[in-house]
């Protein structure tokens, strides 16, 4: 072997990197070669040195956090799994039940000017489900009117367009159990301030204060498996939960620059309700993804799409 | 079922714990900045015990976390490349050492020097500066490193020659601005 060879191998030398027949050969050569010798003295000492350069410990509270968080996130996934038997259940319960129902039903002889128990079913197929889900929560026309628009088919266009029912599962868990705020302020600037350091967003958190919302807080969170920043508001007493995140995440988002555009885009598109009740909203605004999840409150929804929309910045 | 949830949660900690000072460390050394580091560390926990599941038990949990750090770092360093936010010291470094002159003396001069060579380490992009800790610091073998970096061990290899000689160059460099005896005899003086 000569120099040049085990100059080489010096680096998988001194990693341990190298087969027992090479590394005979390379201390054979060291023996007699100054030169290498050197390189390999000097290759050796800086190996040693990087490995015991200091390293920082993790920091108490980091553990404590982490451990938390771990045994938190497992009693969450455990409640939705009870959820999930718990929406099986009820499901499998109604199905029972309409079963009898229909049994009876449709067995009971007719009455002059009562429809017939088909004629209702077909009536029904074509109103909105979510009236079903929270007739108490229509409270003004405009919220009956977007109420009205929110059908079935509608719901499962907006899922099979961009979110995946397990998306919309996490963004309706983080605001029903969210992690702890790592800010809290009400001030909007110290928040954008907070986020811009941590995520490299530089636009404004959506100003809810004309209509009634109170910024609480905020995190940094995940959307889509990548950073977001998760905003907390108060809006008239309802609990908001507002997402901001990089819109090239998902593709196809509703594009709503303006306050105009609200009335061109059809609402099905980018507002849907989930079974639990609570209403998902995911939509772009200049350069920036949003998603608002609100307790099924229509007004209040409408109130928040309508401030980001209208945001100049 | 509860007791499942339990027994898992348990058994993720009782791996992950021991890993913990290590993954930070790496993470300050990749990140260099305490409140990244923090994040970087907390997400690769609540990620990993997302997945626990499909660890496969008996391989090597450490390179396993590690893994998982690596790739949530390299996602979020490749976006804020791409918004030139933050991490603009992630990107290559002109070679710009200054050392301080006035702990140049004595017992101070061991300190200096892994000062300079955690200055010099800084210097290396995040690519070579991952390798060369992996493999010096946490004895990963070059296969467990491709593993964790995702790359195939021939680029391991080339990134950890690469990192050693730039290492090398940074640090007589710096020796060089200073004036310094270990200078002109080019040697490392361990600390």
């Amino acid at each position: 072997m000569d120099c040049r060879e085990v100059e080489k191998l010096i680096t998988l030398f001194i990693d341990g990197e190298i087969s027992r027949q090479d590394s005979h050969e390379v201390e054979e050569h060291l023996k007699h070669c100054r030169r290498c010798t050197a390189v390999f003295e000097e290759a050796r000492e800086l190996k040693d040195l990087v490995r015991r350069l200091p390293m920082e410990k993790a920091p108490e509270d980091l553990c404590a956090r982490i451990r938390a968080q771990v045994s938190a996130s497992g009693g969450r996934e455990l409640a939705f799994n009870f959820l999930r038997l718990g929406a099986a259940a009820a499901v499998f319960a109604l199905a029972v039940y309409g079963g009898f129902a229909w049994f009876f039903v449709e067995r009971a002889p007719a009455r002059p000017g009562v429809p017939a128990p088909t004629e209702l079913a077909m009536e029904r197929s074509d109103a909105p489900q979510v009236t079903a889900v929270a007739p108490a929560a229509a409270p003004a026309a405009g919220g009956r009117n977007l109420m009205k628009r929110f059908s079935s088919p509608a719901i499962s266009r907006l899922k099979k367009k961009f979110i995946s029912p397990q998306i919309m599962e996490n963004l309706v868990v983080e605001h029903v159990r969210p992690l702890p705020a790592e800010i809290q302020t009400p001030d909007s600037d110290s928040i954008a301030r907070w986020y811009a350091t941590k995520s490299g967003f530089y636009a404004p958190p959506p100003q809810l204060a004309s209509w009634g919302g109170k910024m609480e807080g905020g995190r940094m969170s995940r959307f889509h498996d990548r950073e977001a920043v998760q905003l907390f508001y108060n809006v008239n007493g309802k609990r908001v939960t507002v997402f901001m995140f990089r819109p090239d995440m998902i593709p196809d988002l509703v594009e709503l620059n303006s306050a105009e555009a609200l009335d061109k885009v059809d609402e099905e598109d980018y507002v849907s309700t989930t079974p639990g009740g609570r209403m998902v909203a995911l939509f772009s605004h200049h350069g920036i993804g949003y998603s608002i999840i609100t307790d099924l409150d229509f007004v209040v929804m409408r109130q928040c799409i309508r401030a980001i929309a209208s945001q100049t910045f | 079922m509860l007791g499942w949830k339990k027994d898992r949660s348990k058994e993720f900690m009782t791996l992950a714990s021991p890993v913990m000072d290590a993954l930070y460390g790496t993470a300050m050394k990749l990140t260099r900045n305490e409140e990244v580091a923090r994040d970087l560390v907390q997400d690769t926990y609540l990620k990993a015990f997302k997945y626990f599941d499909t660890f496969e038990r008996g391989t090597n949990f450490k390179a396993w976390m590690f893994r998982i750090m690596t790739r949530l770092f390299y996602d979020r360093y490749n976006e804020r490349k791409r918004t030139a936010a933050m991490f603009s010291s992630f990107d290559d470094v002109t070679i710009n050492a200054t050392a301080d002159p006035d702990s140049r003396s004595g017992a101070g001069e061991r300190r200096l020097l892994a000062a300079e060579l955690q200055q010099a380490l800084d210097q290396l992009p995040a690519d070579f500066r991952l390798p060369l800790v992996l493999c010096d610091v946490h004895e990963f073998s070059y296969q467990e490193i491709a593993d964790i970096m995702e790359c195939p061990i021939g680029t391991v290899m080339s990134r950890l020659f690469r990192a050693r000689k730039r290492m090398k160059e940074i640090i007589l460099n710096m020796n060089q601005t200073d004036g310094s005896e270990t200078t002109k005899s080019g040697q490392i003086i361990p600390f």
